[in-house]
């Protein structure tokens, strides 16, 4: 550094560096040989906190340590510009010493950190009710809490040239699969983009495919979730500024497990895994089945029924997809206008919503009353499966079922399943197979899908698609 | 290609394979050629394909093919997926869809096919998984007709002549096709899992379990004149059950067998194109397209009951041609020339 | 491009629309059909479903034709909507109809895939006309009165359980014969009811019927009786009458046949559903309505046998066995002419298993 450079104009070169923002403290302080530039955001720091601190730090420096500025919350390092933005923008507080040419930067965090709450949007009834919030390093110290072993990985970095945002994963190091850690490692390290604000961003550029409706990393917001996940072998993603964490690789039936299960009892939590798994077959196929019976098929209806059926029926203008698409849709607008309505008058709009008009819609004539029940009961019964992400999906797969239905009856539904099911075993997850215990076929953990297995066991992931290959060989395209 | 297949994903390629189509269609004819003994001359069959699954096993390794026989093999796949295609067309037609133009339908059926065959090939391999459980519906659902079998159909034993046998035996070639995929895929099985033996039994104690079933219960159920008649006796079967909740089940088990055609035709057309990769490795994209377009389009040629016959008789010569002769012919060859 | 052109084609599919489709609500189901056969010419009587004031009712309307399918398409343009079989619950079959083969009848039906097959055939007496429109004294709709009516009895074994499938099994097969539900209308009350069964032999009615009691007696022969079968017979001690009616429990059936001759020995136990007497506690008086009913269902049994002879209907299915086992007798010639000719011995030892709740 320039010896000419007095003081004063140093302090201005720095404003300069941070565009001379308000909140931006440049300060100089007496230190044994010559003086320290101190500076740091006081919105993201205590200021008084920052006087004691160097306080200390001073005083160990006069009484002579050598490693005066090694304390547990600050460290001493050669000066680079840098550097010095670097931890000024991260909410540190950097000291400048012109005289050595070093840098001090003390960490004294202050901002504001919501307390831990139970995520609204994965409520369970037993278990711990703890949510992570938009801080990393409170939801890693969530994580600790959990885990207190050392076989806890952690592991930075850095994204976004713009906006600097860090990326976090996180592993158990004596389960997790290495060459999927490595495998996190790369992709995320090969993330290029200026601007990372959500984790979405880093979802779309770490899946496998994006154009796929299915989820390929589970989305959550509870410790408890991402702790299980973990032991199962799994890697945690988190961003700073964001209370949801991507776990990967996944399987399908990933999405079908809730904390739940593992607090109730075990025929409990088995039916109710089996449950979600039979909802999601009914909210998948429940609308194209009756429009297949309606327009195709009545002759499957047995007598008695066909009766009622043949009354509802009767006097409804529309064809049965257009009666169909009608409540689907109502639904869908009433489900996205209660997440924008203020609290105190969501439920009622929602009573207005859904009783009122849909009665109304039935007297009119326009839908007849067994389409009402099939779209409420496939409505109620997408939202059985603990995951947001999965039961979009699921709604939103319905329709082109729905469609293959209208054209061809029965035969459209088993030529859509078809793809759908050759889609699912195209997908995957971190290049880990998507349907794994059942596809390929593991017997030891396939009946982990159906039954929540008293005791818990701590397996490795699916490797391949290929049976005992080599994967790098055996996993095709992706 | 490389891939690998478990013992099990092998045994259940073959499985899917050699029913495919035939089985709701074999047990007519078969019974209509050879009588009341058709179980009998069913049981011997089931040696004859045991001693040839023996063959395979032993001599799989001296299977090497050229691309003069490849060329042979694709060609005789396509006959069988033609042949399939054609049959599940006019049966889909006649069952449920007077009125849908065929080749929409064909396309619909083929698309499926294409989807598999453009995605990696542990996709196909382990696409025939979708059908265990539809498998196990079915067999459960023909147990609602055990009412109406009548036991003392398969009586009196042994009234069948020797021309009966022959043409039975050779009906029974139906129940075969497919096997040659043994020659094929044998040397992709993992080399830790034992084949040899024991595990070969089991298949064909499953594959002879199942097919000798369909033809029981067909003899069981139908009389003699009964099964002249109908050409799909046990879609009939299931059509006939009353079920208090629903009516009519035999339409979902046409759709069932639908899938279990196009997962059949998929794995036909996966061996094709794995042979035509071994020598012709380059536009696999291209090759892959063409082949599902002729799949579209012969199948169009034969739709009539008249072309569906034939076919059906024809495809007996052709497979024995193919799964014994050809085999036998390569093994010795190569057998030779190692000399 | 390439995601454009799949989205293009199945826009295509939606614009040419759906060939195959049905819609529910314009067709109109058929659950009762009536047939009248006179040589060449059919006739058929379809009730329909008419929908008002959010409830159902039937009408029946009328087609003649040269087929069954052609009266079918007759009416067609009678009614308003497409008439469907596939909800058909009853088929009614005149006895002229059925005196002529019956599987010319039923081949429109087998053939197509969407009608139903395991719905039931009875014969009517006489015209079929009265049967098939809806009199005032009558509570509840045609379709649903006779389905109702055939269950009871098939519960109570006086019909056997057949539908129309298994009528198509048993046509076709030469060893047994056909015996279908026999509907008379009851003059009093101007109410169809069920009398019996109508025999067939080969494939045609022989204009011979069975009444009810008798009608139980070829179910329980058969051994494939309903829920219930009950016998009542008059038993009369020192010079009272008392009436005995017992319900058939377990029953074991055997058949010896022998060239030109069949003994058939049925083992029964019988519960006491009625039987004022009482004492039952008594071992000599259980022993003596054993004999009793021995000896009368004995003599009922033969009576039935005899009948079914008569008709040359080998309704229970003896000929079944006697294929299977017995070739030579089975190759002596027509076995409809066989049977008829044949001697058959039907004797049943009775046995008391349980008394009720009294002694």
């Amino acid at each position: 550094m320039d010896e000419v450079k007095s003081n004063a104009s140093l302090i201005l070169y720095i404003k300069k560096l941070f565009h001379d923002s308000t909140d931006l403290s440049v300060r100089e302080v007496t230190w044994k040989d010559g003086v320290g530039i101190v500076c740091f955001f006081n919105t993201m720091t205590e200021s008084g906190e920052v006087n004691k601190q160097i306080d200390i730090i001073r005083k160990r420096a006069m009484d002579g340590l050598t490693d005066w500025g090694g304390t547990a919350a600050s460290s001493v390092e050669a000066f680079s510009v840098q550097k010095l933005v670097d931890s000024v923008s991260n909410g540190f507080v950097a000291v400048y010493f012109p005289a050595s040419n070093l840098i001090m930067t003390i960490t004294i965090p202050s901002y504001e950190v919501r307390s831990t709450s139970e995520p609204t949007n994965e409520f369970v009834i037993r278990g711990s009710h703890e949510g992570f919030v938009e801080s990393t390093d409170k939801n890693i110290s969530l994580l600790r809490k959990h885990l207190a072993i050392p076989d806890l990985v952690i592991k930075d970095l850095r994204l976004g040239k713009e906006t600097n945002t860090k990326v976090t994963y996180v592993y158990i190091e004596s389960i997790a699969d290495k060459e999927v850690v490595e495998d996190v490692k790369n992709r995320l390290e090969n993330i290029d983009t200026p601007k990372i604000y959500s984790i979405g961003q880093i979802e779309d550029y770490l899946e496998d495919s994006v154009w796929s409706p299915f989820p390929q990393f589970l989305n959550t917001e509870r410790p408890d979730r991402v702790v299980a996940n973990l032991l199962e072998g799994r890697i945690a993603i988190f961003t700073d500024q964001s209370p949801a964490v991507l776990v990967a690789p996944v399987t399908f039936f990933t999405f079908f497990e809730s904390p739940d299960d593992f607090n109730g009892r075990v025929y409990v939590g088995s039916f109710f895994r089996v449950l979600r798994l039979f909802c999601f077959m009914l909210a998948i196929f429940l609308p194209a089945f009756y429009i297949a019976v309606v327009g195709f098929h009545s002759e499957i209806l047995p007598f008695e029924l066909s009766k009622k059926v043949k009354i509802a029926v009767q006097d409804i203008p529309y064809r049965p997809i257009v009666e169909a698409l009608i409540v689907e849709i109502f639904i869908e607008i009433i489900r996205e206008a209660t997440i924008r309505l203020p609290a105190p008058v969501g439920p009622t709009i929602g009573i207005v919503g859904g009783l009122v008009i849909g009665d109304a819609i039935v007297t009119a004539g326009l839908v007849s009353n067994l389409m009402v029940i099939v779209v409420a009961m496939t409505a109620i019964a997408s939202y059985v499966v603990p995951n947001l992400e999965m039961n979009t999906t699921i709604r939103i797969i319905r329709y082109p079922l729905m469609l293959a239905a209208t054209l061809f009856g029965f035969f459209g539904i088993a030529i859509a399943t078809l793809i759908l099911f050759i889609h699912m075993l195209n997908q995957s997850s971190l290049k880990q197979p998507y349907l794994s215990p059942v596809i390929p076929f593991d017997p030891t953990r396939f009946k982990n899908i159906f039954f929540r297995i008293p005791f818990y066991k701590n397996h490795k992931q699916q490797q391949t698609f290929t049976h005992g290959g080599n994967k790098r060989k055996g996993g095709g395209k992706t | 290609m490389n891939f690998r297949l478990s013992r099990i994903q092998f045994f259940l390629l073959l499985f899917i394979m050699q029913s495919g189509s035939s089985f709701f269609s074999f047990p007519s004819p078969f019974i209509t050629a050879t009588g009341r003994d058709a179980w009998l001359i069913f049981l011997v069959a089931g040696v004859l394909h045991y001693l040839l699954l023996l063959f395979y096993e032993r001599y799989y390794q001296r299977f090497t093919i050229g691309p003069f026989v490849g060329w042979l093999y694709k060609g005789y796949w396509l006959f069988i997926a033609v042949t399939y295609l054609a049959y599940i067309d006019y049966t889909l037609a006649v069952w449920g869809f007077p009125k849908t133009p065929q080749f929409i339908v064909l396309a619909a059926l083929v698309s499926v096919s294409l989807y598999a065959n453009l995605s990696r090939a542990e996709t196909i391999i382990n696409l025939s998984v979708i059908l265990i459980p539809l498998i196990f519906i079915f067999v459960i659902f023909l147990q609602f007709a055990w009412d109406d079998l009548t036991w003392t159909n398969i009586f009196p034993i042994g009234e069948s002549t020797e021309k009966e046998w022959l043409i039975g035996l050779l009906k029974a070639q139906v129940a075969f096709i497919g096997i040659e995929l043994y020659l094929f895929f044998r040397k992709h099985v993992d080399v830790k899992e034992e084949i040899k033996g024991f595990p070969l039994f089991v298949y064909q104690m499953l594959w002879f379990s199942f097919f000798f079933f369909s033809v029981l219960i067909t003899l069981l159920y139908f009389t003699l004149a009964g099964i002249q008649a109908i050409p799909e006796p046990l879609l009939y079967i299931l059509k006939s059950q009353e079920l208090t909740f629903v009516e009519r089940i035999d339409l979902f088990f046409l759709y069932i067998w639908m899938i279990w055609s196009i997962v059949t035709v998929t794995i036909l057309s996966f061996s094709a194109l794995y042979v035509h990769r071994l020598h012709a490795n380059e536009h696999q994209k291209r090759d892959t397209i063409i082949w599902h377009v002729l799949l579209v389009f012969l199948p169009l040629f034969f739709l009539s009951k008249k072309y569906i016959e034939i076919l059906n008789d024809v495809v007996i010569y052709v497979h024995l041609l193919f799964s014994v002769l050809i085999p036998f012919i390569v093994i010795i060859g190569s057998r030779r020339k190692k000399k | 491009m390439k995601k454009i052109v799949p989205i293009f084609i199945a826009c295509s599919f939606l614009l040419v629309g759906c060939w195959d489709e049905q819609l529910y609500k314009e067709v109109s189901i058929v659950p009762l059909v009536g047939i009248e056969r006179e040589s060449e010419k059919f006739t058929g009587h379809y009730s329909f479903s008419v929908i008002s004031n959010e409830s159902i009712s039937f009408s029946t309307v009328e087609g003649n034709g040269l087929s069954v399918r052609d009266t079918r398409l007759n009416a067609n343009s009678k009614a308003s909507e497409t008439l469907d079989l596939s909800q058909l619950q009853v088929m009614l079959l005149t006895e002229e109809t059925a005196k002529l083969n019956i599987n010319q009848t039923f081949d429109a039906i087998f053939r197509t895939p969407r009608t139903r097959l395991s719905s039931r055939v009875a014969i009517v007496e006489g015209d079929i006309t009265p049967y098939i429109e809806k009199t005032e004294n009558m509570d509840i709709e045609l379709p649903d009165f006779y389905k109702d009516i055939l269950k009871t009895d098939i519960e109570f074994s006086v019909l056997p359980d057949i539908d129309i499938q298994n009528v198509a099994g048993i046509i076709n097969d030469d060893a047994i014969d056909l015996a279908l539900p026999f509907i008379k209308m009851d003059e009093k009350t101007g109410i169809p009811k069920i009398s019996g069964l109508a025999l067939f032999s080969d494939k045609a009615y022989t204009g011979r019927t069975l009444d009810k009691e008798e009608s139980i007696i070829v179910q329980v022969l058969q051994k494939k009786p309903g829920k219930y079968s009950m016998f009542t017979y008059i038993w009369k001690k020192e010079g009272e009458p008392y009436p005995l009616t017992v319900e058939l429990a377990r029953y074991k059936k055997k058949w010896d046949i022998q060239d030109g001759k069949i003994n058939a020995t049925y083992k029964m136990k019988f519960n006491i559903e009625e039987f004022p007497y009482d004492h039952l506690d008594n071992e000599k008086n259980r022993k003596e309505i054993e004999g009793f009913l021995s000896k009368e269902l004995t003599k009922d049994f033969n009576k039935v046998t005899k009948k079914l002879q008569e008709a040359k209907s080998d309704a229970v299915g003896f000929g079944r066995s006697v294929r299977a086992f017995h070739p030579r007798l089975w190759n002596k010639g027509n076995w409809h002419d066989t049977f008829s000719e044949l001697e058959i011995n039907v004797k049943v030892e009775a046995e008391i298993s349980r008394t009720g709740i009294l002694n």
